[in-house]
């Protein structure tokens, strides 16, 4: 492991490579605490910029982007209680209301600290996990691989959010627009209507981009005629010791933080969801398990370090399954999963034999990351909460352009373009109806694989099913799968039968 | 249509969407070609897929219809307004632009794009500077095609 530690450590030690690590905190940052801009923004917008990169170099701005982005949440969430990005969302129950009681400084101290504290964790568990994950998966075939996509694919059903139907409907989408273009088996045309374009199938990028950046372009021209200017709460760290906090709360909070960033890691890596969800489930497990529930939002520590831990653990999570399986944990990582595929790498187990410096390179680049937040976020933060106030209307048209440069950066083509417009029409529909989008990117990436090992498991035992029964890890996939149905059926007949009661 | 009728039904109408979209799909499944090399051929997950989306959508629409008979009528003001003839004409502004880009030439399709778009989605509280906003337009449209031209070697049209 030292060995390829050096490696990685002779690819991105040198002075490029570090202002790239530097500036692509500072941006995600930047991108984190504007709300309306996420971290998957911004990788869309600093994409095309990759795809003349080394591949080194454009990893380690992408995935310091990654990094900047989750954590930037937390400035807008503290200072103006509205969540620079959904991973923020439960920073506000206690940092707006602490800055409401004058510790704006000490909320934002410890939402800086714990974000790398939980970058930090994560990227331990990340460093250890995902090289032996990539061992077992090596010897992965097409029955293993079948049944991990059927169980990935169950996880959207019971993590998407308040309707199961919907977040299905959203991930059954997704498997049908990526069945659009050449079967990988036979080659034969589906859906294609005689386009040569078409054959190809849509590329992820384009998808990823409409989905989620034009879709928010849409969504903010519709309100925003009648949007409110956003009043960011004065915030001085001058003569503020350290991060704003002593350490007896530091140790106080030792088993909050543990717990969260250990959630936020298990959710990052379950195929996805991201930090988006682990900020919510681990600030209620926090509360849950505390001597002192009802003062929950009303401005203490705990809330802080619940959410800050768990959505960017939930980073490191999320890289385990993209490195080890090729399969992304969250929306960003399906986009990292893109900008590699650009660059001829393939995410998988035979990265770590095959692209070892880059495996490394982003290990290191995590923990550089992670140094280079904590203190850019702390002591940027006027820098930061100025930004706020820069007018969106500048920003979004900026993006925009950015966005189609991207698409069309990907094989030259108008084409691209249009699949970008086409499903930034659909992430605007699918607001308008409160179907999410995350479980749709699932599904467009897990279906294929899913499909190509069941054909191709089919081929090897002459068209009998069984055989994905009797491999032992095959098996115990399918059964985690039937497992995960089962509990998310009865959860919701369960939330259903309550929710009647209730009426 | 009032805005309350359109929240009331819009869980069936998505419904309705769903179920169209998943019978026009599975349609297609008759059209692709059959293959016999393989125990399934290239249509077995597109009709499962359809299959499972004609399910989930008519599951949609029972639940819409079971949520707009609990719909309880907000009489409040709408907490927060909605311009949807602004996304018209903001996606309108967007299809044009992609579509005369050709044309024209990345950079002037580019600095008219931004000029309208800034104004489509600027809040109507707030005034506009409209020096500011054509040199905005203008400088960034340049500067990206310089950038991305220049010196990324990024064919871009025009």
């Amino acid at each position: 492991m030292l060995e390829s530690f050096a490696i990685g450590a002779q690819a991105i030690l040198d002075p490029i490579s570090l202002l790239i690590i530097i500036l692509g905190v500072t941006l995600g940052i930047v991108f984190g605490a504007i709300p309306g801009l996420s971290a998957t923004m911004a990788l869309a917008l600093f994409l095309p910029i990759t795809y003349r990169m080394t591949p080194i170099s454009g990893i380690i701005l992408l995935i310091s982007l990654y990094i900047g982005g989750i954590s930037g949440g937390l400035i807008s969430a503290i200072l103006t209680r509205i969540p620079g990005t959904p991973s923020s969302v439960a920073t506000c129950f206690d940092g707006y209301p602490m800055t409401a009681k004058g510790e704006g400084p000490k909320a934002l101290g410890v939402g800086i600290v714990y974000s790398f504290i939980g970058t930090i964790m994560s990227t331990i568990v990340l460093i250890f996990l995902a090289p032996w994950l990539a061992k077992i998966a090596i010897k992965f075939g097409a029955y293993e691989y079948f049944s991990v996509a059927l169980f990935s694919l169950t996880m959207m059903a019971g993590l998407s959010g308040k309707s199961m139907i919907k977040g299905l409907i959203s991930g059954f989408m997704g498997c049908i627009f990526a069945t659009i273009g050449m079967d990988s088996i036979g080659s034969v045309q589906r859906y294609t209507f005689g386009s040569v374009q078409l054959s190809s199938g849509f590329n992820i990028l384009p998808v990823l981009i409409g989905l989620f950046a034009i879709s928010e372009i849409l969504i903010t021209a519709e309100k925003a005629k009648y949007a409110t200017k956003l009043d960011a709460v004065q915030v001085d760290i001058k003569g503020i010791k350290g991060f704003g906090f002593t350490w007896k709360e530091f140790i106080e909070q030792k088993w909050n933080m543990l717990i969260s960033g250990l959630m936020g890691i298990g959710i990052g890596i379950l195929p996805g969801i991201g930090g988006g969800v682990a900020n919510v489930m681990a600030y209620g497990a926090v509360k849950n398990r505390s001597k002192y529930p009802e003062k929950f939002g009303t401005g203490i520590i705990d809330g802080v370090v619940a959410t800050e831990t768990s959505n960017n653990a939930a980073i490191g999570g999320a890289l385990v399954p993209l490195l080890a399986l090729g399969i992304p944990g969250d929306t960003v990582t399906a986009m990292l999963l893109g900008g590699l595929t650009i660059q001829g790498i393939a995410p998988g187990p035979l990265m770590f034999t095959q692209n070892v410096d880059i495996v490394y390179a982003i290990f290191l680049t995590m923990i550089i990351g992670a140094f280079s937040m904590l203190f850019i976020e702390f002591y940027g933060l006027r820098g930061f909460a100025a930004l706020l106030k820069i007018p969106k209307h500048y920003l979004l048209p900026g993006i925009f352009l950015f966005c189609i440069i991207g698409s069309f950066g990907i094989g030259n083509r108008l084409f691209d373009v249009w699949t970008v417009l086409l499903f930034g029409v659909l992430g605007f529909a699918f607001h308008k109806v409160d179907i999410p989008p995350s479980p749709f990117i699932l599904g467009f990436i897990i279906g294929p694989i899913m499909e190509t090992n069941l054909r191709r498991g089919l081929m090897f035992s002459q068209g009998d099913y069984t055989a994905f029964l009797t491999e032992p890890i095959s098996a115990f996939f399918l059964v985690a799968a039937a497992l995960s149905i089962t509990l998310t059926v009865r959860k919701n007949v369960k939330n259903a039968k309550k929710s009647r009661l209730q009426n | 249509m009032s805005r309350q009728f359109l929240l009331r039904y819009k869980g069936i109408a998505a419904g309705i969407g769903i179920t169209i979209f998943a019978i026009a799909y599975l349609i297609g499944t008759l059209f692709i070609r059959r293959t016999t090399f393989v125990t399934i051929g290239a249509e077995f997950m597109p009709q499962i897929y359809g299959y499972i989306l004609l399910f989930l959508g008519a599951c949609q629409i029972y639940q819409g219809i079971k949520e707009s008979k609990r719909f309880v009528e907000d009489t409040q003001k709408p907490k927060e307004r909605k311009d949807i003839k602004n996304v018209l004409v903001t996606f309108v502004v967007i299809i044009a632009y992609v579509a005369i880009m050709n044309f024209i030439g990345f950079m002037i399709a580019s600095a008219m794009l931004l000029f309208l778009m800034t104004i489509l989605l600027k809040p109507a509280n707030s005034k506009l500077n409209y020096v500011v906003t054509i040199i905005f337009s203008v400088v960034l449209s340049i500067g990206t095609y310089l950038l991305f031209h220049n010196v990324m070697y990024l064919s871009l049209p025009g």
